[in-house]
């Protein structure tokens, strides 16, 4: 009996001994994870100011508080990113035209703004913008508060796109209204890329290429700068970006949106798709390859391009009794104002953008075409 | 004296009771992502003492022969919304890292929701172990450098960061443990 006993005691032992190695060599626990993912609530707004400039001689400060103080008024809006993906929201806030009633102004006065945001993004909204909606500086979204990266102030601009309505409002700059410069010059964008230093510019998947827009401007050597550079993209959307931003970025003329304004310091959200014309003072520069989308191609001895005739009227180059035609090489010629319908742009066969006429001598076609312009 | 061992008896089964119940408690089980990087015939090795500081978990893959085929570490860090858990997988032969994966994520669809395509994984496999990452904005000028997703630096960052964290803590394995 005293036996088995002792058997029973040893096999125990040997039972807690096993358990006890096994315990030990299990493995730690890992640690808990840290993120907490909920973003911080905003604490207070306590102090926090928006800048107004342009409106009076100096730049004037409105406290957030001030401007939560003004009737609110709640709207259901919906977003559109430039993917197409749409959002819906309640918002509240405040509208624009009640802030700028205080200082006695209106958005009917006004021919544009900007809207910036603390990351550096900015987008300037049109006089046409400004006389036909309201906008809000919206305080509270879907009945809470603005979160850490949104508030003070997000704007919001019911029917259009989500590109203006900027999270993080720090400064609203209203823009004098400059008269429109007439063109009198249009250059072809792709050969005026084509003699500019392309780099390496890896879009998502692709690796694609790029060329400095400070390039560019060199090249164009435009005797002034203007403020603002005027895109219309091909879908039709327009946009003006400060010339001081555009000349930083790059242009991306292969791959995917192209061509594309980007560059790797801007938001997203800065970026244009699809570039068609883009205006800066007295030049335009257009894109052969979106021409040919947006305003359709033509056949002309079995040479399919863009009519040259709508293509200069529509980059909005001023009539003229003669226009000169320049290649990338410096080799000009001219042609009548007549003429100008039976002309086409099209693609050769070496990639080169090239003018053709019906009728017209073989000096006319020029290989690599640069620019038009109109002559005395 | 009979009534007393059976009384010690009891006792013992009481504590091996109370170890079994706290073995079973320790014991984890190997996740499913960490299964499915091993082949059969290999034996899975958990490192908690080389845990913690960002690295949520440590595995060394062993094969049949009991050596070491590659370290699994899965680590985080913040991204732009939230936290971002990835995985990276080094290849003990080569020293080379030969998966990425995210675990885990909450960033934004249109911008750095991007962070799970195998376009932008890929471009962390095949470095060496004994290098750092670097994000570059535009393009690839180094094997070090890797270009950050369009529009969503601070997401990318954020991997190369923990990714970076997992290659010095592979390297402190490879010096310290007998793989």
């Amino acid at each position: 009996m005293r036996k088995q006993v002792r058997i029973l005691q040893f096999l125990a032992l040997l039972l807690v001994m096993t358990l006890v190695a096994v315990a030990c060599s299990a493995p730690v626990e890992a640690p808990a994870e840290t993120g907490n993912g909920a973003e911080e609530q905003p604490s207070g707004q306590e102090g926090e100011k928006i800048v107004i400039s342009g409106l009076e001689s100096t730049d004037i400060e409105v406290i957030v508080e001030e401007i939560k103080d003004l009737k609110s008024v709640t709207v259901n809006a919906t977003s559109v990113s430039s993917s197409g993906e749409e959002n819906q929201y309640t918002v509240t806030g405040p509208i624009f035209d009640d802030l700028l009633k205080k200082y006695g102004k209106s958005q009917d006065d006004l021919s544009g703004i900007r809207l910036v945001a603390g990351d550096g993004y900015s987008i300037e909204v049109s006089q046409e913008i400004l006389q036909s909606r309201d906008i809000i500086l919206a305080h509270t979204i879907d009945g809470q508060p603005l979160d850490e990266k949104t508030r003070p102030i997000r704007v919001v601009i019911p029917e259009e796109r989500a590109m203006y309505w900027i999270r993080n409002l720090v400064k609203i700059e209203v823009l004098e209204s400059a008269p429109k410069a007439e063109v009198g010059r249009v250059l072809i964008l792709e050969t005026l890329i084509s003699q500019a230093n392309a780099e390496d510019y890896t879009y998502y998947e692709s690796t694609d290429k790029a060329v400095k827009v400070e390039e560019l401007l060199e090249l164009l050597a435009l005797e002034s700068l203007p403020d603002t550079a005027s895109f219309v993209a091909s879908d039709g959307f327009e946009k003006n970006e400060q010339l001081d931003i555009f000349s930083k970025g790059y242009i991306k003329f292969t791959g995917e949106d192209a061509p594309l304004f980007l560059s790797p310091d801007l938001p997203k959200g800065m970026h244009i798709k699809s570039i068609y014309l883009c205006s800066m003072g007295d030049v335009a520069l257009v894109s052969q390859q979106m021409a040919a989308e947006v305003l359709g191609t033509k056949e002309v001895k079995d040479k399919v391009g863009v009519d040259l005739k709508e293509l200069i009227n529509k980059a909005g180059l001023a009539d003229a009794d003669k226009y000169l035609l320049t290649a990338a090489d410096g080799y000009t010629v001219e042609i009548l104002r007549e003429d100008r319908e039976k002309g086409v742009v099209f693609i050769n066969s070496k990639g080169q953008v090239t003018t053709f006429f019906e009728d017209l001598p073989k000096n006319t076609q020029v290989k690599d075409f640069l620019s038009i312009e109109g002559i005395e | 004296m009979e009534g007393c061992s059976i009384g010690v008896t009891r006792f013992i089964a009481f504590i091996a009771l109370i170890c079994l119940l706290t073995a079973c408690a320790s014991v984890q089980t190997i996740p499913v992502y960490v299964e499915e990087l091993s082949v059969d015939g290999e034996t899975i090795r958990r490192l908690g003492t080389y845990e913690g500081g960002g690295i949520t978990a440590v595995y060394i893959i062993q094969n049949g022969e009991g050596g070491a085929r590659a370290v699994i570490q899965a680590a985080e860090a913040q991204g732009f919304n939230d936290t971002i858990r990835i995985l990276v997988l080094t290849n003990v032969q080569t020293g080379l890292t030969e998966r990425v994966e995210v675990l885990e994520h909450n960033e934004t669809e249109d911008y750095g929701g991007y962070v799970t395509e195998e376009w932008f994984l890929g471009r962390f496999v095949g470095k060496d172990a004994e290098t750092s990452l670097r994000l570059v904005k535009m393009a690839v000028k180094s094997k070090e450098d890797i270009v950050a997703i369009t529009g969503a630096t601070y997401t990318s960052q954020a991997i190369v960061d923990s990714v970076n964290m997992c290659l010095i803590n592979y390297r402190r394995i490879i010096e310290e443990v007998e793989l």
